[in-house]
């Protein structure tokens, strides 16, 4: 948020002592953020140091193991698997795809929910009802068995459409999230003064409402890109991914199908996991961050940050 | 005759009850009316307790809420269908200070947003130049320049400061009628003399008629030419001010002038507001006089309908079965 920089009373201007006195310089939220840019970094960057051709079948030698085990090979310092896949090139390449996927996902479900949630909470009435029992009914259903019957029937070939079907079931946390928020910010004085200044309906949503909802919207957006990722790994992991493109939930699911696990190749459905625990911990704390930007109260005393 | 400005006719506010609620309907006004001719510039003091419609009102007058029945008539055009244009002339001459000077602005911007969005969209000037102008001139009359506070946000303003902002927002359009709810409950004695002042100039010297909503009887007393006195959404009495509050009428309203308290340290503060028992207490009347339960003076005659309106004096009217 801007801080008061043209201010010629220095009594006031020192209210706010510096810059570093945000808070949206909280500690969780640094943090998360700090770490899901390394690891987008790792996966951005990654192609540039390291052949990603290799994360194709058969480009390398089979089943070897990490470097620094007994019979690795530095041209493979994380190992290869038993298609004969690099397995440092397959997570260069599925980083960014996972994340891809779950930031489609969240952003289509959180532009219908923006839509919905505002027409809802706005209007009122019967668009209201509509559009709550719509919500109310589909975020019942469990997802996962209907991303199952969907993604058997539709022929998985990119990430993109695998964005999509997640995207079904992304929008209706942040419908109901915003309609709630915009139902309280109707009835707020701010609201009340833009409708006596004769503003229109939709510039008061976008230059009053969604400023003040911008915390909670970032926040159901990092909860969101979470949720799709591990909706879109699930779907892997049980093969009903895009095969061609390697993911992480692909090469958990290829680990699980080439008996990886009795087999002992640890260096094979490892480091997809650890990835994931990762990327999951860290939009976590952006979410919890998050979340103590937008209400204050459950910053605590004291611990401001 | 001259059409009123703004025309209140039998406005009623039912909340709740409609087909399927679990709750029973609330009445929280209840079939008043009111006229404010733009002729003569007045300050209307809707007063009463909490709870007693007086927001409603408010927020009905503003078109935040419709009337469950009755009619809200800016210049003999209902409020509830204006097209587009007609709005923007009810918005820009019906105008409105409300009760928190901090909640009325967008902690997002500074405080130049609140006149910019007015400049805008009622398209008052036509360059920055005269935009500025405007707004300076604006803030003059509440004794507030433009240098020291436009650029600030308003958590850095003091209380006194955001609601002289919010009069002179109000008056830089020019409107013929501003509805104040309770604008000055949440400021210090010394500002409340204040904006009242403005109040009393902005009828004098602009005729701007005020809608003035409060709980507080002495500020009525001070600055308002007629009143209405509001108790569970019904007009208990109404008239001049000054003749209700020295000579009130209807029994809630005694009890209500009896007990604001002297600032004198000599005087006891002895209100002696004898109640009826526990069982008349509970007793919920909507069809008649809504203070029965509490009334120290209720008869059987007062559960039966509400009563007719009696002119005490000039000016002056109560419903109260006790004048007949």
């Amino acid at each position: 948020m801007a801080v008061v920089a043209t201010n010629s009373n220095p009594k006031i201007a020192s209210r706010r002592v510096s810059i570093w006195d945000s808070p949206w310089l909280n500690s969780k939220f640094v943090t998360g953020g700090v770490i899901i840019v390394l690891v987008l970094l790792f996966g951005l960057l990654g192609p540039l140091f390291w052949n990603t051709d290799l994360a194709f079948t058969a480009s390398s030698p089979v089943n070897l193991p990490p470097v620094w085990d007994t019979g690795g090979d530095p041209a493979h310092p994380l190992g290869t698997e038993s298609n004969g896949r690099d397995m440092l090139a397959q997570l260069v390449v599925a980083i960014p795809s996972s994340l891809k996927v779950g930031l489609v996902a969240a952003s289509i479900g959180m532009a219908v929910g923006i839509l919905l949630g505002s027409i809802a909470g706005y209007v009122g009435g019967w668009p209201d009802h509509i559009i709550r029992t719509i919500t109310d009914s589909v975020i019942t259903i469990p997802s996962l068995m209907v991303l199952i019957a969907i993604t058997a029937y539709v022929k998985m070939t990119d990430t993109t459409a695998m964005a999509l079907v997640l995207a079904l079931f992304a929008w209706p946390g942040p419908t109901r999230l915003i309609r709630s928020q915009v139902l309280t910010l109707r009835e707020r004085g701010f609201v009340r003064m833009a409708l006596l200044s004769n503003v229109p309906a939709l510039e008061i949503m976008l230059t009053e409402m969604v400023p003040n909802m911008l915390p909670w919207l970032a926040a159901s957006l990092t909860g969101g890109i979470s949720g799709a990722i591990l909706g879109a790994t699930g779907l892997e992991a049980l093969g009903l991914g895009p095969t061609r493109v390697p993911s992480l939930g692909t090469i958990i699911n290829n680990a699980l199908r080439s008996s990886a696990l009795v087999r002992g190749m640890v260096w094979w459905w490892l480091p997809p996991i650890i990835v994931l625990i990762v990327i999951f911990t860290a939009f976590f704390l952006m979410t919890i961050g998050l979340d103590e930007i937008a209400n204050p109260r459950l910053r605590g005393y004291g611990n401001g940050k | 005759m001259e059409q009123p400005i703004i025309s209140i006719q039998e406005a009623t506010k039912v909340y709740g009850g409609g087909f399927l609620a679990s709750s029973k309907p609330f009445v929280a006004l209840d079939r008043f009316s009111l006229d404010i001719f733009e002729s003569q510039s007045k300050i209307v003091t809707i007063a009463g307790e909490s709870g007693s419609g007086k927001t409603t009102l408010a927020n009905m007058v503003l078109g935040f809420t419709l009337p469950t029945s009755g009619k809200i008539l800016y210049k003999g055009q209902d409020v509830a269908t204006m097209t587009r244009e007609q709005r923007r002339t009810y918005r820009k001459e019906v105008q409105a200070i409300f009760q928190d000077p901090y909640e009325v602005y967008n902690p997002f911007y500074r405080v130049a947003h609140i006149f910019n969005m007015v400049v805008r969209h009622f398209n008052l000037t036509r360059n920055k130049q005269e935009a500025q102008q405007l707004i300076e001139d604006a803030l003059n009359v509440v004794g507030l320049r433009g240098d020291e506070i436009l650029e600030k946000y308003p958590h850095q303003l003091s209380g006194g400061q955001r609601q002289r902002i919010m009069v002179a927002r109000a008056y830089m359009l020019r409107p013929r009628l501003i509805v104040a709810d309770e604008p000055v409950s949440a400021v210090d004695a010394s500002l409340r003399a204040m904006i009242l002042d403005i109040m009393l100039k902005l009828r004098d010297q602009h005729k701007i008629s005020f809608l003035y909503i409060t709980h507080d009887l002495s500020t009525a007393y001070q600055i308002s030419d007629k009143m209405y006195v509001l108790f569970q959404g019904t007009t208990v009495e109404r008239g001049n001010a000054s003749k209700i509050i020295e000579k009130p009428q209807h029994p809630y309203v005694q009890e209500l002038i009896d007990s604001i308290p002297v600032p004198d340290p000599k005087l006891k503060w002895d209100t002696n507001i004898t109640l009826p028992s526990e069982e008349v207490m509970r007793m919920k009347s909507s069809v008649g006089c809504r203070f029965y339960p509490r009334c120290a003076k209720h008869m059987d005659v007062c559960t039966k309908s509400f009563p007719e309106y009696v002119k005490v004096e000039d000016d002056h009217e109560v419903a109260c079965y006790l004048y007949k």
